[in-house]
């Protein structure tokens, strides 16, 4: 049983995040406030890139953070899926080799994790690009292919930062529709970091408003529309 | 760009290359071949001391670099002080770095004189003098070359990476190693070029001996003092194999990066 | 580069700058910031002599005596190996007088017709073999240059020295094992100074400059080979009848200097 707990707080000397979590397995939450309000921050110190002033991560059974306990488990033996508003392809390798990475690093042979890579290129649907390097695909392809990247391996724990941020209007909502058919497909728990309530109220079963840093409100769509805790939430979620 | 660039830049182009003309005029061709065959083994030298220097230098090289990229954390004066350390032998007159190298490795030198007296090892005067030599004076242009690589592909590949289950030395391998491999490249080039044409460390710390230590440049110089003919003819040599590393390496590996 | 500044570029360790100044002596600072701009009247001249490095002592001594002696006229000194000096002529060096360790050098110089007059022998020189202090490797004599144990410096043959160790050596029957030919004798002298070699072969005024750092074994007469030493004004000299006179001072009142020095006379 996968659940996400987490209570993470990060000082930097000019703002704090404190944002308390718990995502049930196969839930996605959708963390979702303006800019600067530390969300990118919070999921960071999620994934462990980000050092905690305060708190613990913990992932099932495994702790993956702790402050009192001194544990700091590393990124890379974490089992999470990172994604970011760039694609972040690395620009060396096909993208099918990109998608291979991750089963590769943990040691699958080359010609199993290959195959396993095509397979989540034809789930997202760009099967066609995988001998394709990154410069030569277009910003919704190389989205996709970093999706299936951060899939591609299972992870427990997915974590999305402003994935459709940098797409155009028309890409972004097709690739909004796959993403939210691969996490409804997707096993472990999920943390999707957005400033569009589109994002939030098509893709996650819950919402946190995080504002300069701190929790505001929590709940379904229709929760926070219903009764607004600030202006920014009635201004996301007009009644 | 505003055409009067272009004068200047005529200048400068011009006056890198007569010289090169010059020599190429004064050449004595007829008695060229006979001249080269003389001086194969100064010139095989050359290129194999140049060469375990390359290879030196990437081995050491490359991890000094990629510490040196990911420094910036580090407090300000021992970073400074690193930096400095690294860009010396470049600022140094070589005949002081063999001068350096003496009182280090020499038979009276900090190390040299136990190295001596417990294992009756003497370095200088010797073909692995020559690789220290170079080694020393080369050294910088692969660090900076692939430090400056390391750090414009910045830090995000690497969290992706280790996000994605790589460890840190499989990260390093498969995608730190590749992306700067254009960088790692050209310092090659550079630090290649540069033993090849090394002479004041190499002749202070290694000495000249036909054979053992008198590399290119030694020879070429020697050779000014009795028959200038032979001058010219290991100085057209020296050109003629960086230019060949030059112009082929560039041609292959460095397309994109230059 | 003047030699002042690269005795202040080499200030951190005194036996570095010691060994820059001697290994240095190869760039011309005839063509640098005194004598550039030497206006034609004697009253004010600089007089531009290049010198065999092993004259540098006795030389920079008869400069100052012919400074004194002619005021407003300014002697500066460019030491470096011969057959350097005379590259650096048949370059076209601005010289006005050339001393050097061997007539073979100076006939390069004199067969591309850059002499004013003949030359003249001035000096003469021998060998001496010289070893670090306490002679750690027992050199006794030129015997011992064929021993593959030992630590051995020579000059190379393309230079006077090389040229006149490589007779000392085959008159004596030694096949010689250098560990290196060093492009001159200052070179030569370095190592054995920095006691990197077990020996060298120099000049014996090498010897006595260098004071306590090296210590001399003498080469039986038999043995050794002598050089001359012989100066001329050259035909490109800025003032002719100055040089001139510093070469009749070189041949008449300054043998002193010279003998002192350890050359012979001519």
């Amino acid at each position: 049983m996968t659940r996400l707990q987490a209570h993470v707080v990060v000082a930097r000397p000019s703002f704090r995040v404190d944002l308390e979590l718990d995502v049930a397995e196969g839930q996605v939450l959708a963390v979702l406030g303006p800019n600067g309000a530390g969300k990118s921050t919070a999921l960071a110190a999620l994934a462990g890139g980000e050092p905690l002033e305060q708190g613990f991560v913990r992932l099932g059974s495994a702790t993956l953070s702790d402050v009192q306990r001194r544990i700091d488990v590393d990124i890379s033996r974490r089992s999470i899926g990172w994604v970011f508003q760039d694609s972040l392809l690395f620009p060396h390798l096909t993208v099918l080799e990109n998608v291979a990475f991750g089963l590769r690093a943990r040691g699958m042979p080359r010609r199993a994790a290959l195959a396993a890579a095509e397979e989540w290129l034809r789930l997202l649907r760009i099967e066609r690009i995988g001998g394709s390097r990154p410069r030569e695909i277009s910003g919704g392809e190389a989205q996709r292919a970093a999706l299936a990247r951060a899939l591609a391996p299972s992870p427990q724990l997915l974590l999305l930062d402003e994935p459709l941020a940098a797409l155009d209007a028309e890409v972004r909502d097709e690739v909004r529709a796959d993403l939210a058919v691969r996490l409804s497909a997707h096993r472990g728990c999920t943390v999707l970091v957005t400033h569009d309530p589109a994002d939030a109220v098509a893709l996650a079963d819950d919402i946190v408003i995080l504002e300069r840093g701190r929790v505001v409100q929590r709940g379904t769509p229709e929760a926070l529309r219903a009764s607004p805790a600030s202006s920014y939430v009635a201004a996301m979620f007009p009644g | 760009m505003p055409r009067g660039l272009w004068i200047p830049a005529a200048l400068a182009l011009a006056f890198l290359v007569l010289p090169l003309v010059a020599l190429i005029a004064r050449a004595p061709w007829p008695s060229v071949p006979e001249l080269v065959a003389g001086s194969l083994p100064a010139l095989g030298l050359s290129v194999t001391t140049g060469l375990t220097t390359t290879a030196l230098c990437l081995l050491f090289g490359i991890p000094l670099a990629v510490v040196l990229a990911g420094s910036d954390g580090w407090p300000a004066p021992l970073r400074r002080v690193v930096r400095a350390v690294v860009t010396v032998p470049l600022v140094l007159p070589p005949v002081v770095g063999g001068i350096a190298l003496l009182l280090l490795l020499g038979r009276q030198g900090l190390l040299g004189r136990p190295l001596e007296q417990l294992f009756g090892v003497t370095v200088p005067f010797s073909t692995p003098a020559v690789v220290l030599a170079q080694t020393f004076v080369s050294m910088p242009f692969l660090v900076l070359a692939v430090e400056g690589a390391v750090r414009a592909t910045g830090r995000r590949f690497d969290v992706v990476a280790a996000a994605l289950g790589a460890s840190r030395w499989y990260a390093f391998r498969r995608v730190t190693l590749p992306l700067v491999a254009p960088g790692i490249a050209s310092g090659a080039v550079l630090c290649f070029t540069r033993a090849l044409g090394e002479f004041g460390a190499t002749i202070t710390f290694a000495g000249s001996l036909p054979g053992v230590t008198r590399t290119l440049p030694i020879a070429a110089y020697l050779g000014l003092q009795s028959d200038p003919d032979s001058a010219i003819v290991l100085a057209l040599l020296l050109l003629a194999v960086s230019l060949i590393v030059i112009v082929s390496l560039r041609d292959r590996w460095l397309r994109g990066s230059a | 580069m003047t030699r002042a500044a690269r005795r202040r570029a080499a200030a951190p360790a005194s036996a570095a700058s010691v060994l820059l100044v001697l290994l240095c002596g190869c760039s011309p600072p005839a063509g640098s910031a005194p004598a550039g701009s030497a206006p034609a009247s004697a009253s004010t001249a600089t007089l531009s002599v290049f010198a065999a490095a092993s004259l540098t002592d006795s030389f920079d001594a008869l400069g100052r005596q012919f400074e004194e002696a002619h005021p407003g006229v300014t002697v500066v000194l460019n030491a470096a190996g011969s057959a350097e000096l005379a590259q650096q002529i048949l370059s076209g060096a601005p010289a006005d007088i050339l001393a050097t360790a061997s007539d073979a050098t100076m006939a390069t110089v004199a067969d591309a017709g850059l002499l004013a007059a003949p030359a003249q022998v001035f000096a003469r020189n021998s060998l001496e073999i010289a070893v670090p202090p306490g002679n750690p490797g027992q050199v006794a004599g030129l015997a011992d240059f064929s021993k593959a144990g030992l630590l051995l410096a020579l000059c190379a043959p393309e230079v006077p020295c090389g040229a006149s160790a490589a007779a000392a050596l085959t008159r004596a029957g030694v096949s010689p094992d250098p560990d290196t030919l060093e492009q001159g004798v200052t070179s030569v002298l370095t190592k054995v100074r920095l006691g990197e070699v077990d020996a060298g072969i120099v000049y014996r005024t090498d010897v006595l400059a260098a004071g306590g750092a090296v210590v001399g074994v003498p080469i039986p007469d038999a043995q050794n080979a002598t050089t001359d030493y012989p100066i001329a004004v050259l035909a490109g000299a800025q003032h002719p009848a100055l040089a001139e006179q510093f070469v009749a001072l070189v041949r008449g009142s300054g043998q002193d200097a010279l003998r002192e020095a350890g050359f012979a006379a001519p």
